[in-house]
C-alpha cells in the first residue's frame, strides 16, 4: 500500500477511531494521542495487512492495543480496579462513562466498537479476533451490567 | 437522566470530534520523516560514535544545561523512554551514564541490536531492541540468558524485559550480590520464542535458528565508584533488634544491608525505608526492579538488603535513612496447614493474611489467599508449599499468580486488597497441604526512625 493510499484511507476512519479510543481512555487529549499512535504504528506495519478490505478492523485492532498499553501504563502509576462482574456490583449507580471505564476489558471493547464505533457484529468479531458468538454473549452481558436496553441491530451512525 | 438518555448524550458528545484530530495525518507524517532522518544519522562508523560519546562525557561534567539536553538526543531518548518507570535508571541515562554498544546480529527475519549498557559496581542493565523485516509482528517474546565470558553461570539475580514491539527498546537487569565482583565481560544470548501476528494469532520459532549471542566487554574506566556509608547501628522495632550494617548508593539503585539478632522471634522480610536529603528529596522503594535480595534466615547464601531508588546524581550534602516500618515472618507461626477435605486452615491465619483457602480443580490443587495491598506493591502471599511436616519434601512443581477480584476468582477481594494463588498441578496427597507465608505481621511506626548517614 502506498503512503498516499494509506493516509487517504485513514481520513474517513479518524472519527470512528477517536470514539473508540475515548471510551477506553476517558479524555479527548488521550484519545487523540492514541489515534495518532495507532495511525503511526499502522503505517509501520502496513505491509503486513494481507487484504485491504480489512483495513478498518485491522487498524482498530492496533488502536485497541495502543489503548491497552496506555491503560497498563496508567495502572502501574495509579492502579484502578475494574469492578467484579457480580450481580450486586453497582454499575448502574455510576455515570455511564465511568461504568464503561470500569467494565472488564473484554466487555468494554465490544461496547466501544458496537455502540460507539459503529461496527457490525462481524466487524467487531474480526477486529477483536473472536468468534461472533463470543462477541454476542459479551455484548449481552455488558449491556445487562450497564443497564443499557439496546438491541442487537442497533448501530451508531458515523 | 436515565441510562438511555446518558447513552444518547454521550453519543452526541462523541459525534463532535476535537479540533486536534484534524492534524493527525500531518503529525504522523512528520514523525515518519523524523524516523527516516534518525535512521540515516545512526548509520555512522562505530569509531566516530565512540569519539562523540567521549565528548559528551566531558561536556556533561562541565555544563548542566548540556546534561539536561542529553535526554533529548536521539540515541539516548529511546533508552530514557524504556526506563520511564525506573527513576534511577532514567536519571543515570539523563546524566549520560551509559556504555555505548550498538552491536547488531541477525536471526532470520529479525535483527537484534544491543544499544547500550548502564553499569555500576552492583548492577548491569542491558538495553536492546529487535527489528523485523516488514514489521510483520506486533509483540515479540524472547528468552534471555547471561553468562560470564567463559560461558559459566553468573553469580547474580536476573530480571528480564517484558515482550517488546518491533523497534521498542527493552532492558534486562543483572544484579550482583554484595562483594561479588563485576565481571570483565558478559555473554548475552537472546532467543526469539514467539511473536504475535497483526489481527491475532501467534507464531512460534525454532530455537536454533532464532538465537543470537553477544560478547559484551565492560569498560571499567566508565564504571562510577559507588558511595558506601558504614552505618553499623542497632535499632529495635516492635521488640525485634536489627543491625543496619551499611548503605551502598550506586548510580542505578541503593542497597540497605540489614542483619538481625538471632534471638529475635521473627525474621525481617521487608524493611520499609527511604533516603532523604537536606532538600527534602526522597528515594523510596526501587521501582521496576529488585526490591530486596538475600534473607535473614540461617544458612542464607546472601545477606539481606533492601533496594531503594538512588540519590547518586542528586549532589546531596547530607542523607538520612528513615525507617517507617517492617514486615515480619514469625518463627513460630510461619506455616499454616490446610485440611483438603474442607479447604480451610486448621489454625488461625496470621494477621497479614485476610483470607485463604485450598481447593481442587481438575486434579490440580490451588491455594488462594488475600492480603492488604501496601501502596501499589503486591507479592506472593503464600510463598512455598509442603506436605505434612515443615522440612518435609518441598513441593517444587507449582506456579504463582495473582488476582484483583472478579466473579471467577476463588476469594472475595475487598478494595485495597489483592489476591495471590499457588497452583500445584501434581500434588500427590489428598489430606493436607502446608504453606509458608511471605510474612505473618507488619509494623508501621508512627514516628519513623531516622539515621543520618555520615
Amino acid at each position: 500500500m502506498k503512503d498516499a493510499d494509506y493516509f487517504s484511507r485513514i481520513e474517513p476512519l479518524k472519527e470512528q477511531l477517536y470514539r473508540v479510543a475515548y471510551l477506553y481512555l476517558g479524555s479527548e487529549s488521550a484519545a487523540v494521542d492514541a489515534v495518532d499512535e495507532a495511525v503511526y504504528r499502522g503505517y509501520l506495519k502496513r505491509r503486513s495487512l494481507r487484504r485491504e478490505a480489512y483495513f478498518s478492523t485491522w487498524l482498530t485492532r492496533i488502536l485497541i492495543n495502543v489503548c491497552l498499553d496506555e491503560l497498563r501504563r496508567r495502572q502501574r502509576e495509579t492502579p484502578v480496579e475494574t469492578l467484579p462482574e457480580r450481580a450486586e456490583t453497582p454499575y448502574d449507580a455510576l455515570p455511564l462513562l465511568e461504568a464503561l471505564e470500569r467494565l472488564p476489558e473484554d466487555l468494554r471493547s465490544v461496547i466501544a466498537l458496537r455502540y460507539f464505533g459503529g461496527f457490525t457484529l462481524a466487524e467487531t468479531a474480526q477486529a477483536l479476533g473472536l468468534p461472533e458468538g463470543t462477541v454476542s454473549s459479551r455484548q449481552r452481558r455488558a449491556l445487562q451490567l450497564l443497564k443499557l436496553h439496546l438491541t442487537d441491530d442497533e448501530e451508531v451512525s458515523p | 437522566m436515565n441510562r438511555m438518555e446518558e447513552y444518547e448524550l454521550l453519543r452526541r458528545r462523541l459525534s463532535v470530534p476535537p479540533d486536534a484530530l484534524e492534524g493527525c495525518a500531518g503529525r504522523v507524517q512528520a514523525r515518519i520523516q523524523k524516523r527516516r532522518r534518525l535512521r540515516r544519522r545512526i548509520q555512522v562508523p562505530a569509531g566516530s560514535i565512540a569519539a562523540a560519546f567521549a565528548a559528551f562525557v566531558v561536556l556533561v561534567n562541565v555544563s548542566t544545561p548540556f546534561a539536561q539536553a542529553c535526554a533529548t538526543l536521539p540515541l539516548l531518548k529511546p533508552l530514557v523512554e524504556a526506563v520511564c518507570f525506573n527513576p534511577s535508571l532514567q536519571t543515570a541515562l539523563e546524566h549520560n551514564y551509559a556504555q555505548d554498544v550498538l552491536a547488531s546480529q541477525t536471526a532470520e527475519e529479525f535483527t537484534v541490536t544491543v544499544d547500550a549498557m548502564v553499569v555500576d559496581e552492583a548492577e548491569i542493565a542491558v538495553f536492546y531492541h529487535i527489528d523485523c523485516a516488514g514489521d510483520a509482528y506486533e509483540k515479540i517474546y524472547t528468552d534471555s540468558d547471561y553468562l560470564n565470558k567463559n560461558g559459566q553461570t553468573l553469580n547474580a539475580f536476573l530480571s528480564f524485559s517484558a515482550p517488546l514491539a518491533p523497534g521498542e527498546v527493552g532492558f534486562d537487569t543483572i544484579s550482583f550480590p554484595q562483594d561479588v565482583p563485576l565481571p570483565d565481560a558478559i555473554r548475552f544470548t537472546l532467543t526469539i520464542r514467539h511473536a504475535d501476528l497483526p489481527g491475532g494469532g501467534r507464531r512460534t520459532f525454532q530455537k536454533d535458528d532464532y538465537t543470537v549471542t553477544f560478547d559484551l566487554p565492560i569498560a571499567r574506566a566508565e564504571v562510577a565508584p559507588s558511595k558506601i556509608y558504614h552505618v553499623q547501628k542497632w535499632v529495635e522495632i516492635d521488640g525485634q533488634k536489627l543491625f543496619i550494617d551499611r548503605v551502598d548508593v550506586h548510580p542505578t539503585h541503593t542497597r540497605v544491608y540489614v542483619r538481625d539478632d538471632p534471638a529475635n522471634t521473627a525474621w525481617l522480610q521487608m524493611l520499609h525505608c527511604t533516603l532523604r536529603d537536606e532538600n527534602g528529596s526522597t528515594a523510596g522503594r526501587h521501582k521496576n526492579g529488585l526490591i530486596a535480595t538475600g534473607s535473614m534466615e540461617e544458612g542464607s547464601a546472601y545477606p539481606f538488603s533492601v533496594h531503594l531508588e538512588s540519590p547518586y546524581f542528586w549532589n546531596s550534602e547530607h542523607l538520612t535513612l528513615e525507617i517507617s516500618g517492617a514486615d515480619w515472618l514469625d518463627k513460630e507461626t510461619q506455616y499454616t496447614t490446610f485440611d483438603l477435605s474442607t479447604g480451610f486452615a486448621q489454625t488461625p491465619l496470621p494477621p497479614s493474611v485476610y483470607s485463604a483457602r485450598a481447593y481442587w480443580k481438575n486434579e490440580t490443587l490451588y491455594i488462594a489467599s488475600v492480603a492488604r495491598r501496601n501502596g501499589q506493591a503486591t507479592y506472593v502471599i503464600a510463598s512455598t508449599a509442603f506436605h505434612a511436616q515443615p522440612g518435609d519434601v518441598k513441593i517444587t512443581d507449582y506456579a504463582a499468580g495473582g488476582f484483583l477480584g472478579s466473579a471467577r476468582d476463588p476469594l472475595y477481594v475487598p478494595e485495597g486488597y489483592f489476591g495471590s494463588s499457588l497452583t500445584l498441578p501434581n500434588y500427590p496427597y489428598d489430606d493436607t497441604v502446608t504453606v509458608r507465608w511471605n510474612h505473618t505481621h507488619e509494623t508501621a511506626l508512627e514516628t519513623p526512625l531516622t539515621i543520618p548517614l555520615a
